[in-house]
């Protein structure tokens, strides 16, 4: 063992040196960068969707997951070694944290390890194993993946009588917008916009699920569609206004009894899941800002045939959640 | 571990702040005590790699489910996110900054910003991603009730995805206290050019939050 | 190791840590407030030491109730042999399930209580808490009210988890296997509120850990660099890593089990998609590391007893350092050898090869440490006595850990009473014994008093024999097929089971010859010098007991902390003990040179 005096002073006086003073001017150069790399990888899956819809070229996974974690590692670098002083500090607490980054890789890497090889010398190692299960032994599934058993729950909700009655006057709605967006005539983008609002309102999973719809849907969804007309006659166009009180007429002319007799719960999940999944994949950044024309002409897009109960319109832009 | 004199003295209390009599100095002091918060940082990024883990084997496992999952997620809520956190980051820089050139004030202002950045975040998350979603059936395990799912592993997604933004969105709260402490013992004069060693760690834990959210972000919104 | 530079320096506290203040309620009041270093690790101590008794407690119950098999009666098919059962009351029973349900819960109890509870803090929190910053020459560690804190959160987890007892009790075993844990007793509190006193209790031990690393780094007194601190500190070093760093993934996984069991999550239940695997590496990602922060103080306390009880330099210092921080390094890359049977065959060979790794270090550490005996003036007390069982049963410990790393043996070894076996003489055989050799060499600097050395060797050698009747027994019947955790077994193997239950008792009476012993030295013992066995290390130069701020004036670090060639030790006193002749040539200095003033 060797002695003291060669490592006497080793530690003797504290290091003043972690007192840095990082300035305003460094830390708001900091931000912005980490403001660009913020859009740099919202562009960067941006364009990687856009590259698939528009050109149909199909990015293997691994360019989106390098380049999401890369430019988020830089972040953590920038953050770490500027707003942590990482940079100015003493080493040890880089030491600390690298050893900790270290220790996770470990952790991640022998895990992946196992769970990433099972099967691989014997086939019957492999299967159930892998795929998991569905959720099917779960107590309140009722022996189906949790969720198919959602789904069964949901096709249940929609037989309810009322939330019919509302379903059927929503895809009266729904076709006037889609009508209404194909015509020439004046006002028509207009009030394909407040219809195809109204339909999406009346289509989404909160109307069904969260606020169960009461009986008289019909004589409500009239005194909404009125309402609009109103609202657009008082901002001087009378011709959307005529538009959106025709529907409301359309409405008002459901007979129900012949309409319940022919809904079909099925058709009806389709058109609700087509509303719920619309505006994901494309339209992501135009329809939260700009005004209702723009909405009008997303609402038709891709649209083949709207005269079929349940075509595959396409819904609106925002996701179901994009109003709390 | 602060000994304040009680000598009445008109210095203000972070001048008159003297060291725990374990400690050489002040600045060993600080030192330990930053070294001491790094290594709890570790604990930390250790924690959120048992979520980064289920995140990563899962994801292999059920890659699909996981590209329904963040088609599910709205990006402009998580970037905003981002945005507004990286914003805090930097005004709890800054009042630091603030407090080792004495301007109090500033600093308070900047610790304000950075208490309503936190806030911010919270309640984008809630009210435009958690209660939405939980309200729609888009819920962990059991739980789950959203009729249109493709994927059968969805409800997985879910968890890992709830798991990891509450126990982030728990780092969070656990931060705005802290930087709320620091703001009510600013207004006292307790911090300093001289002692500064609580912003300086809450600072730390704060940017620690941004940090994890920083990965968080393009696990859960982005890669798809 | 050391002087002090100024006698006169200082603030009046010179009296004893263990003065009263005033009157017993200003006394708790003092305790329970204390940021003092010494009085947290005695709280810690005596706090570990009823957990201890706790969780033996529940492992006689375990003893107790496979003396003998559980029979049915062919004519009245009345179930005999059940002693738990009827021990708690349900006579004559009918069914066995109701016993087994005790048992089941009684293992989990003395599992838990036992590995959370009392061997991951034993010696760090205790010892490690009352001697490093005394070895350090500091006068406490970093963040005392952090150090207080962690006493509080272990008692407050501890409360968490002994209170399932009084809902019933828990039967998922100490590890919390998913699906057991995620599914038993559905609806009852009881397993999460004892999933929830073991992750409070990391907390405690992470403060615990970090505190130590920082008070390594910052507050060595001046003269001592890395390579003049005590093994022991080294050890105690080591192990904090390890708290740091794995100690957090055992939080996020208690943490998604509390999720799986009460909302359903479903990441380990491989019914929703989740793989149970998977909580097993999550869990053995912290547990396996806390194996080495269990062994690896009870190896400082070996290299600071042993080198300190045959006063004689300890042989490669260095190499007995870095094997410790090696052992920290391995303790994280091997901790699939858990699963081998639930893993992917290449996982499990790639975990196989790294697990013999650690086989490296730990070799290291006993041939040193038996080189260190060579030639050495051994006394031949309690300490040493521990501390020559502690190479014994590590010994045995260790290398009956190859079979169980070896893919092909270790198939047939599995979830058997070989495991049990590995690993008590592991934890007992290593940690448990080098606990007591601790405890004893550093009770008179604790208490001020001596204890008696004949009761001390009388219990040693009194526990040596009732460990190793219980345990050698458990590799036989490992090796016959044995499986572990069950209630009863075939009558063949009931003689083995019944050495095994008497080795118990036997166990249990060398540990009350302890208290005892402690109990009459606190009450009568002898005024403890202030360095009764010739230690060169630091805590030897302050009073026995130490007085509140540890030394009279700030400790300079003049020598090496086995530096018995050239060094006589710190209060040398002929009458105290005896000493080794100076190497020829050599000449017994003072241990204060002036020369050495800050």
């Amino acid at each position: 063992m060797s002695h003291s005096a060669q490592h006497a002073d080793a530690h003797d006086h504290g290091e003043s040196h972690s007192h840095a003073i990082v300035g305003p001017g460094l830390l708001r150069t900091v931000l912005a960068f980490l403001l660009f790399f913020t859009v740099l990888t919202v562009a960067f899956a941006q364009i990687e969707v856009y590259v698939e819809h528009a050109v149909g070229i199909r990015l293997p996974w691994w360019v989106n997951v390098i380049g999401a974690m890369s430019i988020a590692t830089v972040k953590s670098v920038l953050v770490m070694a500027y707003f942590m002083q990482l940079r100015y500090d003493n080493p040890i607490n880089t030491l600390a944290m690298l050893f900790c980054f270290f220790a996770l890789g470990l952790f991640l890497m022998f895990t992946g390890l196992d769970l990433f090889s099972r099967g691989m010398v014997y086939d019957f190692k492999s299967g159930p194993v892998i795929a998991g299960g569905t959720g099917a032994g779960v107590p309140g599934a009722n022996n189906q993946p949790l969720t198919q058993a959602a789904k069964v729950r949901f096709k249940e909700r929609l037989a309810e009588n009322n939330t019919r009655e509302w379903l059927i006057c929503a895809a009266k709605v729904e076709d006037a917008a889609n009508a209404a967006a194909h015509s020439k005539d004046a006002g028509a983008a207009e009030a394909a916009a407040v219809l195809a609002a109204q339909a999406h309102h009346m289509m989404d999973l909160h109307a069904v699920m969260v606020h169960p719809p009461e009986a008289g849907a019909q004589a409500v969804v009239v005194r909404d569609l009125e309402a609009q007309a109103n609202t657009l006659r008082t901002k001087g166009n009378a011709a959307a206004a005529e538009l959106v009180a025709a529907a409301a007429r359309s409405v008002q002319g459901i007979d129900m009894a012949q309409a319940r007799a022919s809904y079909s719960v099925e058709a009806m999940f389709d058109r609700l899941a087509a509303v719920a999944h619309g505006g994901h994949h494309e339209d992501h950044g135009a329809a939260s800002s700009s005004g209702n024309a723009s909405r009008a002409r997303t609402g038709v897009t891709g649209v083949t045939g709207h005269a079929a109960p349940h075509a595959n319109e396409s819904g609106h832009g925002h996701g179901s959640e994009a109003t709390p | 571990m602060s000994t304040l004199s009680t000598s009445s003295s008109s210095k203000p209390l972070w001048a008159r702040y003297k060291p725990a009599i374990h400690f050489r100095n002040a600045a060993e002091e600080f030192d330990a005590c930053k070294l001491g918060f790094w290594l709890f940082l570790t604990t930390e990024v250790l924690l959120f790699g048992g979520i980064f883990c289920a995140y990563f084997i899962f994801r292999t496992l059920y890659p699909d489910a996981w590209k329904e999952g963040s088609g599910l997620l709205d990006w402009r809520f998580g970037a905003g996110n981002t945005v507004v956190l990286l914003l805090s980051s930097y005004t709890m820089a800054v009042s630091i900054y603030c407090i080792q050139k004495d301007q109090q004030f500033r600093a308070q202002l900047n610790l304000i910003a950075t208490l309503f950045f936190g806030a911010l975040f919270l309640y984008i998350k809630l009210a435009y991603e958690y209660i939405p979603k939980w309200s729609v059936g888009k819920r962990p395990g059991s739980m789950f009730d959203y009729p249109f799912a493709e994927s059968a592993h969805l409800p997985l997604w879910w968890s890992v995805y709830y798991c990891g933004t509450a126990i982030h969105a728990a780092h969070v709260i656990i931060g705005m206290i802290l930087i709320a402490r620091v703001l009510w013992r600013t207004t006292k004069r307790h911090y300093g050019p001289t002692h500064y060693t609580m912003v300086e760690i809450t600072g730390l834990y704060w940017h620690l939050v941004d940090l994890i959210w920083i990965f968080l972000f393009p696990l859960l919104y982005l890669i798809h | 190791m050391a002087h002090t530079a100024d006698t006169h320096h200082g603030d009046g506290h010179h009296g004893s840590y263990l003065e009263r203040k005033g009157g017993i309620i200003a006394t708790i009041f003092d305790w329970a407030t204390t940021v003092d270093h010494k009085k947290i690790g005695v709280m810690y101590l005596f706090a570990i030491l009823f957990m201890f008794f706790l969780g033996g407690v529940a492992a006689l119950a375990v003893r107790y109730e496979l003396l003998v098999p559980v029979t049915i009666d062919p004519n009245t098919g009345q179930v005999q042999g059940q002693f738990l059962a009827a021990l708690f009351g349900s006579d004559q029973p009918t069914s066995v399930s109701p016993g087994n349900n005790i048992y089941n819960r009684m293992f989990t109890l003395h599992g838990a209580i036992m590995v959370f509870m009392v061997i991951v803090p034993s010696i760090p929190a205790s010892l490690g808490n009352f001697l490093l910053p005394l070895m350090l020459g500091a006068k406490d560690v970093a963040f005392p009210r952090l150090n207080l804190l962690s006493w509080y959160i272990y008692v407050f987890g501890s409360i968490f988890a002994v209170s399932s007892i009084i809902l019933g009790g828990v039967d998922t075993g100490w590890t919390f296997y998913t699906p057991y844990s995620a599914t038993t007793d559905a609806g009852h509190p009881k397993v999460v509120l004892m999933v929830l006193g073991a992750f409070i209790l990391g907390f405690s031990s992470i403060l615990t850990g970090l505190n130590f690393v920082v008070t390594v780094h910052k507050l060595r007194a001046p003269g001592m660099g890395w390579f003049d601190m005590p093994l022991f500190v080294w050890a105690i070093y080591s192990s904090a890593i390890i708290q740091v760093l794995a100690t957090p993934v055992i939080g996020i996984t208690l943490l998604l089990l509390v999720f799986e069991r009460v909302l359903g999550i479903g990441i380990f239940d491989p019914a929703r998609g989740g793989d149970p695997v998977l909580y097993q590496h999550f869990f053995w990602f912290y547990s396996h590391p806390v194996v080495y922060v269990m062994i690896l103080p009870g190896m400082g306390v070996i290299s600071d007893v042993l080198a300190v009880q045959a006063h004689k330099k300890i042989f490669g210092y260095r190499a007995i350092a870095f094997a410790s921080l090696g052992i920290a390094a391995v303790s994280f890359i091997v901790w699939g050898h858990h699963m081998f049977t639930s893993m992917s065959e290449l996982a499990s060979t790639v975990f196989s090869a790294l697990t013999f790794l650690v086989a490296i270090p730990t070799a290291v550490k006993v041939f040193n440490w038996i080189g260190t005996l060579y030639k050495g003036s051994i006394a031949f007390n309690t300490p040493m006595v521990y501390t020559l069982m502690f190479l014994f049963l590590f010994s045995i410990g260790g290398l009956t850990g190859l079979p169980l790393g070896t893919l092909a043996t270790d198939l047939h070894l599995h979830d058997s009473y070989f495991v049990v076996a590995h690993f008590h003489y592991v934890m007992m055989g290593g940690t448990i014994v080098a606990l007591m050799a601790g405890i004893h060499h550093w009770w008179p600097k604790m208490f001020g008093k001596m204890y008696n050395e004949t009761a001390g060797i009388l219990g040693a050698v009194i526990v040596f024999i009732g460990f190793n009747l219980t345990f050698l027994t458990q590799f036989l019947l490992g090796t016959q097929g044995m499986p572990r955790r069950y209630a009863s077994y075939v009558p063949e193997f009931q003689y083995l089971h019944e050495l095994s239950t008497y080795g118990s008792w036997i166990l249990l009476v060398g540990f009350l010859i302890h208290l005892f012993n402690f109990l009459a030295s606190l009450a009568v013992g002898k005024k403890a010098p202030a360095n009764p066995w010739g230690g060169m290390t630091m805590e030897w130069v302050a009073d026995s007991p130490p007085t509140e701020h540890n030394f009279h004036g700030d400790p300079v670090c003049t020598h090496g902390p086995y530096d018995f060639d050239r060094v006589v030790p710190p209060h040398w006193d002929p009458k105290d003990y005896p000493l080794p002749a100076p190497e020829a040539g050599g000449r017994p200095m003072v241990a204060h040179s002036p020369d050495k003033h800050d």
